[in-house]
């Protein structure tokens, strides 16, 4: 027997199908290892560095338009949808912006250094971790929830073992570069690039 | 004495949109209800119709008004994009409250 038609599961599946692609799992991946580079070699200012991630966003919109629109196609998804996204990037720019401050108050209030100092880790854990499942709940994109507990569970375990920022930084952007890669795989196996060549589209 | 029987209530299905409830057509208008414009590919990999079946309800579709074509380029490619349009958006939402009220009156 054929199911009713859900129109809220319908969009959020179209959702889903367009970022199934690994793109954004890569895209984040990238950006996890570029603070982790940044907080290798510039660790005095890596706080202040945090928000440099948005000049890598060309590169993501570049690889949707080099991969997935050939392959899926184009669409544009609901007003609703894209309210949703643009609240995201707010909240995510807030969080940046919090970290600045964070940064500058560090500089300037010695006891608010020591605080950041000790528990450098566990701030940059749950931010992250929050960023994290914020995006899994706004977008319905569930491996997020995982890399979203990963990364805290990660800064934690950092914290506890004294362990340098690197280890669980490179420990996630790692695991989501990885499946990034096998769902982009997956994507152009499943959806050959020749479709619209073939197409007979009748406009 | 006898008993007089009115004839059981039977839900009129002739007001529904025979345009809209062919399934491959529910489906396409249901997708464009919740997406705001996509192009025939993105129709064809979600909706899993062949590019002639699909092409023969969107025009079938346009013809009634229910959704337009528009062409587009995006990044400098040229896009076909479907729409519905104001008409086809209230054709599918009457067509919802239609289907709604058959089936509450083929209650027990």
């Amino acid at each position: 027997m054929s199911k009713p038609v859900d129109l809220k599961a319908l969009e959020r599946q179209a959702y889903l199908t367009y970022h199934g692609d690994g793109i954004i799992d890569l895209f984040l991946g990238f950006v996890i290892v570029w603070l982790s580079v940044l907080a290798v070699i510039l660790p005095e200012f890596f706080i202040f560095l945090v928000g440099s991630f948005v000049a890598l966003f060309p590169s993501y919109t570049s690889a949707k338009k080099s991969f997935t629109i050939p392959r899926m196609g184009y669409v544009e998804f609901s007003a609703t949808r894209q309210w949703k996204t643009k609240q995201l990037f707010v909240v995510i720019n807030l969080v940046t912006v919090m970290g600045v401050v964070l940064g500058l108050l560090a500089w300037l209030v010695p006891l608010v250094s020591a605080f950041i100092v000790t528990y450098f880790l566990l701030i940059l854990g749950g931010a992250g971790g929050g960023v994290f499942l914020l995006i899994a709940y706004v977008t319905g994109i569930k491996r997020f929830y995982g890399y979203g507990l990963a990364i805290f569970s990660g800064f934690v375990i950092a914290f506890l073992f004294s362990l340098s920022v690197l280890i669980p930084l490179c420990s996630l952007g790692a695991i989501m570069i990885t499946y990034g890669s096998v769902l982009l795989y997956r994507f152009t196996r499943k959806y050959p690039k020749g479709e619209r060549d073939e197409a007979q589209e009748p406009y | 004495m006898s008993e007089e029987t009115t004839p059981p209530q039977i839900p009129i299905v002739d007001d529904i949109d025979r345009v809209i409830h062919e399934p491959a057509r529910l489906i396409i208008m249901s997708y464009l209800f919740v997406l705001n414009k996509v192009d025939f590919l993105f129709l064809k990999q979600q909706t899993k119709l062949s590019w002639g079946n699909l092409s023969s309800h969107i025009t079938k579709l346009e013809e009634e008004g229910y959704l337009e074509v528009i062409k587009k380029f995006v990044d400098r490619k040229p896009y076909t994009l479907i729409q519905l349009t104001k008409t086809g958006r209230m054709a599918f939402e009457a067509y919802q409250q239609q289907m709604k009220h058959m089936f509450e009156g083929l209650n027990p």
